[in-house]
């Protein structure tokens, strides 16, 4: 009798225990859409040929979040050294742990994210920063990433320069000054040194030089550059033109782009959704123009939630932008990468809001370090996945 | 079937019965609420009556009374009305009504006199000239009611279509056909969409005898509403088509169900099965868009329901043909009037409405670039509206700006640029401003209210978002936007609290980054009080590092033991105990705790590490090295790693450092060679052969250098001198010598000095003046580097009197900058200290005690305290005490006051010995120069003894010069003064040498 009681007990416990509304359960998800798009960046990984990727997203990879833990795996796998190009003055640089970005005040910003006027030639980055007669950018190694550290190469893309324009570019072991170029296009600077953690560059006599990033990187390797394009549905990369490409496409060009958006694809309008896919099958168009030997990876929205009187559940606008993300994806050809689905699909995101330690904010939108740690080791685990093949 | 059969029946059933049977008890339980002022469920239940028994006049009156109690004057008088039509002989409700018009009628006209003093204030408010002109049509004074509506049209050039339709029923009352004709033509064009205005046009027009174009207008009032009956009465007119009448005494009550749904949804909005009936008669209706509206409305609850997607598969279809039809009949249009501004907006209109926004952006450009002289405000608006639509930001802003420019109170162009800036978050100040004045003209605008909740949700002021939120829902409870904003409202909530508390770890982060470990360690306190769970690993880690970089161990100890007295399995807080232990020098804490670490996981290597570096602090260099050696084998496996890479290299410089510990210094010097090969780091490549150059000689080297120390002292000095003082009384004392020093090792030193005096009174006689030498050895002993014991002893020796042992012992303490002590002893004649030409011939031995004492604290003030005791051995006493204390006024001029005083046993005439002689001076040192090459300082002081009632001026500079490294010369000069009105005294001092050591 006491058995039976026992286990009605426990079964009434089992039946009545609270329970969390989301249980945290991912899944492992492949690369699906045009897996064929993905062997060309697999081919020139296996080539052990310098391969460059760029991770452009929403706020979702702002402060280096997923992009840092996706280039560490990378790194670590197939070599290569430093964070990839930096803006040289950006937004809240604070939240970028991965490494410590200061400028001088005097640096002018313009970028897409913006609604700016200003007809600044937007680069690579999705900004441009245009200098003072004085301007200056340190970056310095947090120690978080190692193979951020070490670094041998410091590019800068700039334009604009005026016939006594210098940079004197300070590192660990040495100092110099080099004259920048007085050119009508884009160029570059290469400043090869033996290793380095730290870098700090002075801009001398460079009033309105254009500086569209900094690039910390190696002679070989792989190379991430992390481009959040904060409060963008990915849209405004139309915005970057053809001319400003191509003319940084002879100092930078990728082997892969990865397009992580969607959380702020909502409005203006009720049927937005088609004009959202047919705007980012604009954007990817656009860029295959610039970069035909390039593979391009479209990574889904990830889920976000709504708060519906007293619950918490899928913001029913996901389905559309995952729809609208396919459509893209099928009409472009490109591959694909189903974020929300991996993240364990409807209300996901309570659950990984809830999940101990924290994997993403209390605004149950945006991953936070770990969780981006986590969105990097799936995304990269579905790439070896194909490496392997 | 059969069921809803049933139910239809009962439902009749019932429903006649209550007609019948209820009538009394209705009217009773009307009374009753209102003998009890529950007038809104009295008029609820007179809603009920009135629909079941239409002819009793006594439910109209009383609805009106109750609507005349809660001062809704309009529908009170249209009840009161309709009673007194059913029974035009009732008193009470004749009585009824005209008091009620006479109550009205008296605010109204009080209202009016309120907006006109309104208007005095600001006359460009459109909203007050409408408020008038509104009050004046229900006071039904025609005229006045069309004078303030022209005033109203003047101000507001966006006036809404329902005001129109107002506008235009007063100019039929006063017979303004023309006028009326007019403005509806405007507004058909500018609202192609909305039936009404249609069919006032085409009564407007049908009145002017324009049949054609009445035809035409009713025609499209019926095209976007069929069988309204309106408009199909006007073209039955305006075709002229035979009109049969029936009796139909309250026609004008007739409402369309698609209106009564409307109305019934309005005050029961939760009523889903009604929506859907609406949905269904709009479909019918081929009103697309408003079913539209009503599904989004609709969704939340419905979005999986069979009748849901039924309906919204036919709206999708349906739309999307209707759209293209409409595509097609404007494209013709367009064909042929091509610049026509009209067709082109309705053009665009039906791209945008298919979603081909860029199409329609081309085609509104296409116009604005071939007619630059046109303004065209309406068509800049569309295409910015587009333009938004279409995700073109900057070029919605551009003609934005230019309508605002032009039209900077427009509301729809402040409303729009007001909301572009909140969705991309922009210029939030600007959307305010905008947002607000949109508002100011119309407070029920619920797309401003609700981005004005965003906007707010954005500045984190979340009362503010609250409000704009809560009037929004107030106004329009089903707005479809309003429960995105909600949510979006209530999750920024959420998250503000985190995000506030991820702004004080960030700051603390930043704080220890800064290296203000002390704040770091108070704002890792602040978050931990403030979160709700335990902190993570992480955060635990740069709390310890914050409290262990600020040398706060027992802080971070405490920390430790709480959190794993929480969670006691977890290794990572013990073995981050066991470093603090280690970095708090706690070498027996630190070894247990990482030893015991390492038993329990050997695969650890930081741990092993650990364990091997507190070897290493507790010197146990053997086990130290063992436990090195392993690592190195184990950590050179995974190479590839790169933090193992690190801990590698640190092992062999542990290593390394052993070997020195163990006095293996050859195999130590191998290995740091090996490591500054290896490494890339310069500064650290420096610091290894900073220890390399620290490796105390041995084998070869070691014999060498003890073979040579023996032979050659470290070092040797040579120090010529010389001084001389002066006064205006006479005398002249001055002396020249020198010294050398052998530095038998660093801290010994053996050496002698050689000093002649001269004490010159030659004026007063040749007896006056006497000359002495002094030779002594000096022996100098190096306690510290700061701390010297000095010792001379020699033979003090003049002319006619006997050789006499002089010598002295001087301890000094001098940390350069910020203290200096001084006690010195000294014997030597009396004669080299108390100088005078009088005092040559007497043989005194003197002792001389001194006590210096100088400190800098806070690097603001200077503390000097200076005692000299003399003991003559003529039996006279003295003492000399000195006070200053300064404040640097900046950092190389330091301004005080000095209080000295000397008090001799007697006062003797052979020399200056003066009684109770104080004198307080203000003084001040300058510090001109401070480098390695110059040094050179200037002091001043001017003071007062009150005792010989004498002005004291002193001033003196002192010089060292560095002319090699190790060749320097000093020089210092003196100049003093007392001055009383009777006599002054004056002398001057000055001081030269030359410093060589090599």
């Amino acid at each position: 009798m006491k058995v039976k009681y026992f286990i009605s007990l426990l079964a009434l416990f089992i039946l009545f225990s609270p329970q969390s509304l989301a249980q945290f359960k991912t899944k492992n998800v492949g690369i699906e859409g045009n897996k064929e798009e993905i062997q060309k960046f697999i081919k020139v990984l296996k080539s052990n040929k310098k391969v460059r990727i760029a991770h452009y997203g929403d706020s979702t990879i702002q402060g280096d979040i997923i992009s840092e833990y996706l280039r560490q795996y990378f790194q670590e796998k197939f070599g290569g050294k430093g964070a990839g190009i930096v803006e040289a003055k950006t937004l809240n640089p604070l939240l970028r742990k991965s490494i410590l970005l200061s400028s001088s005040n005097d640096w002018e910003n313009a970028s897409i994210r913006e609604l700016t006027t200003k007809k600044f030639p937007i680069g690579i980055a999705g900004s441009v920063a245009s200098s003072s007669d004085n301007s200056w950018v340190k970056i310095k190694s947090s120690g978080r990433f190692k193979n951020l550290d070490d670094y041998t190469n410091i590019k800068i893309l700039y334009s604009n320069a005026n016939s006594n324009s210098k940079v004197k570019i300070t590192t660990d072991s040495k100092a110099d000054e080099i004259k920048l170029e007085n050119k009508n296009k884009i160029s570059q600077v290469n400043y090869v040194v033996n290793k380095t953690k730290n870098v700090s560059l002075d801009f001398i006599n460079s009033k309105n030089l254009f500086v569209y990033g900094i690039s910390l990187e190696t002679e070989n390797g792989i190379h991430l550059d992390n481009f959040p394009l904060v409060g963008n549905s990915g849209v405004s990369l139309l915005n970057i033109t053809e001319s400003v490409l191509n003319e940084l496409k002879e100092f930078v060009t990728y082997d892969l782009i990865i397009l992580n958006f969607g959380i702020n694809v909502s409005f203006p309008n009720k049927n937005g959704y088609k004009v959202y896919e047919n705007k980012m099958v604009e954007v990817v168009n656009h860029f295959k123009k610039i970069f035909p030997d390039a593979s391009f990876l479209l990574v889904s929205t990830g889920d976000r939630i709504k708060k519906i009187k007293s619950t918490f559940k899928s913001d029913p606008e996901v389905f559309s932008v995952l729809e609208a993300q396919k459509e893209v994806v099928a009409k472009t050809k490109i591959a694909f990468w189903n974020l929300w689905e991996m993240m364990g699909g409807e209300n996901s995101m309570v659950s990984w809001v809830e999940h101990k330690p924290s994997l993403a904010l209390k605004d149950y939108t945006h991953f936070n370090d770990k969780g981006g740690e986590y969105v990097a080791k799936m995304l990269f685990e579905a790439i070896m996945n194909e490496y392997n093949k | 079937m059969k069921i809803f059969r049933i139910i239809i029946f009962i439902t009749f059933f019932l429903s006649v019965g209550l007609t019948q049977v209820k009538y009394p008890e209705y009217i009773s339980q009307v009374n009753e609420h209102i003998e009890f002022g529950r007038f809104g469920e009295a008029i609820d239940l007179l809603h009920k009556f009135v629909s079941l028994n239409p002819r009793i006049a006594e439910g109209y009156y009383l609805r009106g009374f109750c609507y005349e109690k809660r001062e809704v004057y309009e529908n009170a008088v249209l009840d009161l009305r309709r009673a007194v039509n059913l029974e035009p002989s009732n008193k009470l409700y004749n009585t009824a009504l005209q008091k009620t018009l006479r109550d009205w009628h008296q605010k109204l006209y009080h209202r009016i006199e309120g907006y006109k003093r309104e208007i005095a204030i600001d006359k460009n408010n459109p909203f007050n000239y409408l408020e008038v002109g509104k009050s004046y049509r229900w006071l039904e004074e025609w005229k006045d009611a069309e004078l303030w509506y022209d005033e109203y049209l003047k101000r507001d050039e966006y006036a809404s279509p329902d005001e129109i339709i107002r506008y235009t029923e007063i100019l039929s009352k006063t017979g303004s056909i023309k006028k009326g004709e007019i403005i509806l033509k405007k507004y058909v064009e500018r609202h192609p969409d909305d039936w009404r205005l249609w069919s006032r046009y085409g009564y407007f027009t049908l009145w002017l005898g324009n049949n054609s174009n009445a035809r035409t207008a009713f025609l499209n009032a019926l095209k976007y509403k069929p069988f309204f009956k309106e408009a199909q009465d006007g073209l039955d007119l305006a075709e002229q088509k035979g009109y049969i009448t029936k009796y139909s005494p309250r026609s004008f009550e007739k409402v369309f169900a698609i209106d009564q749904y409307y109305k019934r949804l309005k005050k029961d909005p939760f009523d889903d099965f009604l929506r859907f009936k609406l949905v269904d008669e709009l479909l019918k209706e081929n009103r697309f868009e408003e079913a539209s509206e009503q599904l989004l409305i609709l969704a939340p609850r419905f979005a999986d329901s069979t009748k849901y997607v039924e309906f919204l598969e036919i709206v999708e279809v349906k739309k999307d043909s209707l759209y293209q039809l409409r595509l097609e009949e404007t494209q013709q249009e367009f064909n042929t009037e091509p610049n026509n501004k009209e067709t082109v907006l309705k053009l665009a209109n039906a791209k945008a409405k298919l979603l081909f926004y860029q199409e329609a952006i081309d085609l509104l450009n296409n116009y604005i670039e071939n007619n630059p002289n046109d303004d065209a405000p309406e068509l800049r608006y569309t295409l910015a509206q587009y333009s938004a639509w279409n995700y073109n930001w900057e070029e919605a802003l551009e003609q934005l700006n230019f309508l605002l420019e032009k039209y900077p109170d427009n509301p729809n162009y402040q409303l729009l640029k007001g909301q572009i800036n909140v969705w991309n978050v922009v210029d939030l100040d600007e959307a305010e401003v905008l947002l607000h004045n949109v508002i100011k003209t119309d407070n029920e605008n619920t797309h401003a209210l609700l981005t004005l909740s965003s906007l707010y949700s954005w500045k984190k002021n979340f009362p503010e978002a609250e409000k704009y939120l809560k009037l929004a829902e107030q106004i329009d409870p089903f707005n479809s936007d309003l429960e995105v904003a909600k949510s979006n409202y209530e999750i920024n909530l959420i998250a503000y609290a985190e995000y506030k508390l991820k702004e004080i770890r960030e700051e603390a982060g930043q704080l220890a980054i800064d290296g203000f470990y002390k704040e770091a360690i108070e704002k890792y306190e602040e978050y931990f009080s403030k979160i709700s769970s335990e902190p993570d690993i992480t955060e635990i880690n740069q709390y310890v590092d914050a409290c262990v970089l600020g040398e706060e161990y027992d802080k971070a100890l405490e920390k430790l033991d709480s959190m794993i007295e929480n969670d006691s399995l977890n290794t990572a807080y013990y073995i981050k105990r066991a470093k603090v232990y280690y970095e708090k020098k706690d070498t027996l804490a630190a070894l247990n705790e990482f030893e015991r670490l390492y038993q329990e996981d050997k695969s650890n290597t930081d741990v092993k590490l650990y364990l091997a570096h507190s070897n290493m602090l507790a010197k146990n260099y053997e086990v130290a090295l063992k436990l090195f050696n392993e690592l190195l084998t184990e950590i050179k496996d995974e190479a590839s790693n790169l933090s193992i890479n690190q801990n590698l290299f640190n092992a062999k410089l542990s290593v390394a450092d052993s070997f020195v510990g163990m006095k293996e210094y050859s195999k130590a010097k191998d290995l740091y060679r090996e490591l500054i090969n290896e490494t890339s780091d310069t500064s650290m490549a420096r610091i290894i052969q900073q220890r390399i150059d620290w490796i105390p000689a041995y084998g070869f080297s070691l014999f060498a250098n003890n073979f040579f120390n023996a032979i050659f002292p470290d070092y040797f000095s040579l120090n010529p001198y010389a001084a001389y003082y002066a006064d205006n009384q006479n005398l002249a004392y001055y002396n020249y010598g020198g010294s050398f020093l052998l530095g038998i090792n660093q801290y010994i030193g053996l050496g002698a000095n050689f000093t002649k005096n001269v004490i010159d009174g030659k004026h007063l006689g040749s007896d006056f003046t006497k000359e002495y030498t002094e030779f002594k050895l000096n022996l100098i002993i190096f306690l510290s580097e700061k701390l010297k014991l000095n010792g001379t002893f020699g033979n003090f020796q003049t002319q006619f009197e006997d050789k006499k042992k002089i010598w002295s012992a001087q301890l000094t303490y001098d940390d350069e900058t910020n203290l200096n002590i001084l006690a010195s002893y000294r014997r030597t004649d009396h004669r080299i200290y108390l100088y005078s030409p009088y005092n040559l011939k007497r043989n005194y031995d003197l002792d001389h005690y001194k006590l210096n004492f100088r400190y800098k604290f806070y690097q603001t003030f200077l503390l000097q305290i200076n005692f000299d005791f003399i003991n003559v051995y003529d039996g006279n006493k003295g003492n000399l005490f000195s006070f200053k204390f300064g404040k640097y006024i900046n950092p190389n001029i330091v301004l005080g006051y000095h209080f000295s005083f000397s008090d001799y046993g007697r006062k003797d005439s052979y020399y200056f010995s003066p009684q109770n002689f104080e004198i307080h001076s203000l003084w001040s040192e300058w510090e001109l120069k401070h480098e390695d090459k110059l040094k050179a300082k200037l002091t001043a002081e001017l003071g007062y003894s009150p005792i010989v009632n004498a002005l004291i001026r002193q001033f003196s500079a002192e010089f060292n010069y560095s002319f090699l490294k190790n060749l320097i010369f000093s020089l210092s000069l003196n100049l003093g003064n007392s001055y009383r009105y009777d006599e002054s005294y004056d002398y001057f001092t000055s001081y030269v040498s030359l410093y060589w050591t090599f």
